[in-house]
């Protein structure tokens, strides 16, 4: 299946905690029973993700979905799937402990490595605002069945961000999705000022990373100190202006290169 | 001042006008900017409940409840029924000079159709240009999103204002956003008025 012929959809969930990757419609499976059973052909390939409604407009929340994207790439390129065969079950891939894994921990160590992945894959294109989320919504969270600690993520992307690749799950990731896809993991974005929006206009975005870094511009602004927009119009205010200029400058971006293609 | 053409062009040049997208230069005319049809939609619906009260601060059902939110892509048509209210909103961002106002009305092409508008825009404001289109034809009549469906006239002043110097209600708003009168500080001070004379 060509790569341009995926089609990300989001779902709006009444829940407020409901970022999620739906994979039942991204394997290949589902699509060549219906091509056996009933003869239809399909030419793309679902991606579906599912986001709270609260937060449609809320795009510095919505970085999260680069994260859920990253599933999907793991899932398709099978990833983890490799990583489980042939590292943790034979007990070879070193983690967080240098004590040997025990059974039971197999399977959770597989659901971690999934989120290492999806968040270094988000970290290519928006640097640490999936730290900031994270930081807001499960601040010092403890590692549970199927997701790891709040710091240790945080760290493992500031590891990369920062190019360190000392850890051991970062290296194995690098070398199993090189295998996989046949693309390094690599920073994706550039930076930009923070001036457009100090002066309430959208951004003239010339392309695709500029395009991706709107987020963590979006973040720097809303994370600066003395941010002179929070201290005259408020906190609530200010979020919202931001919100708005980054839907702005990626609705323009959209509507300038379909106009002049 | 009226400005015209070769002079909005200069406030757009010297970054002091700014207008988002322009995707062609040909937009500024000779006395006007056209302006087109944006993506989001809130249109008006009827419901259970009997009037949209903007009269009862503490009771009322909130103004987005009457209004469905929908949005449409650049291309696609977009269906303005008979007498529905439809808010929507320029697909150009704008920001003006703290010295200049832009008075918007419907390009005569579409007047023609049924469609009207008359909106004045403060100096320094920063945002879609909000539009309330109501169709007054009695048939529907469809409209591509992006069609250049108003024009707006620039007016310079002798002095600037400040457009912050009260607090805004709407500040960068990028697609429509139902009515906020409910949100307006004299309803406290009508409010207290009618309680007085209740007692």
């Amino acid at each position: 299946m060509p790569k341009n012929n995926f089609i990300v959809v989001t779902s709006l969930s009444a829940s407020l905690e409901s970022y999620s990757f739906n994979p039942s419609l991204s394997d290949d499976l589902i699509y060549k029973l219906i091509e056996n059973d009933y003869a239809i052909k399909f030419n793309y390939r679902l991606i579906q993700i599912t986001l709270p409604r609260y937060f449609v407009h809320d795009y510095l929340s919505n970085v999260v979905l680069y994260h859920e994207l990253g599933h999907f790439i793991d899932l398709k390129f099978k990833i983890f799937e490799t990583i489980i065969v042939n590292k943790i079950i034979d007990k070879t891939l070193p983690y967080y402990t240098k004590e040997p894994l025990k059974e039971g921990h197999i399977i959770q160590r597989y659901y971690h490595c999934m989120e290492h992945f999806a968040d270094l894959f988000a970290a290519q294109y928006i640097g640490d605002c999936t730290n900031h989320v994270l930081n807001y919504i499960a601040f010092n969270a403890r590692e549970s069945q199927t997701h790891p600690a709040t710091s240790t993520r945080i760290k493992i992307v500031n590891d990369f961000l920062n190019k360190k690749y000392s850890d051991a799950i970062i290296s194995e990731i690098f070398k199993e999705t090189k295998s996989r896809t046949s693309q390094q993991l690599e920073i994706r974005f550039v930076d930009l000022p923070t001036d457009d929006f100090k002066n309430f206009v959208p951004y003239e975005l010339r392309n695709i990373s500029e395009l991706h870094s709107i987020f963590i511009t979006g973040w720097k602004f809303w994370k600066e100190e003395k941010n002179e927009v929070i201290q005259k119009h408020g906190r609530d205010n200010a979020y919202k202006v931001v919100n708005n200029l980054i839907e702005k400058s990626i609705s323009n971006y959209i509507v300038t290169n379909s106009w002049n293609k | 001042m009226y400005l015209v053409g070769t002079q909005i062009n200069e406030l757009i040049k010297s970054g002091e006008l700014i207008i988002r997208p322009l995707l062609q230069p040909e937009q500024v005319g000779e006395l006007a900017v056209d302006l087109r049809l944006g993506t989001d939609f809130l249109l008006s619906l009827q419901g259970r409940h009997s009037a949209i009260d903007v009269s009862n601060y503490y009771n009322a059902n909130p103004s987005s409840s009457f209004f469905q939110e929908t949005r449409r892509l650049v291309g696609e048509g977009f269906l303005f029924h008979p007498l529905q209210t439809v808010l929507c909103s320029t697909l150009e961002y704008i920001k003006l000079p703290n010295d200049v106002f832009l008075s918007l009305t419907m390009r005569s092409s579409y007047s023609r159709l049924g469609l009207s508008i008359s909106s004045i825009v403060q100096p320094g404001y920063c945002g879609c240009v909000s539009m309330e289109l109501t169709n007054v034809n009695n048939t529907p009549v469809k409209i591509t999103v992006g069609s250049r469906i108003a024009q707006a006239r620039f007016f310079q002043l002798e002095k600037a204002t400040d457009y912050f110097h009260t607090e805004r209600k709407y500040i960068c708003q990028v697609r429509p956003e139902v009515s906020l009168a409910i949100n307006d500080t004299e309803r406290e001070i009508l409010e207290k008025i009618k309680n007085k004379f209740l007692k």
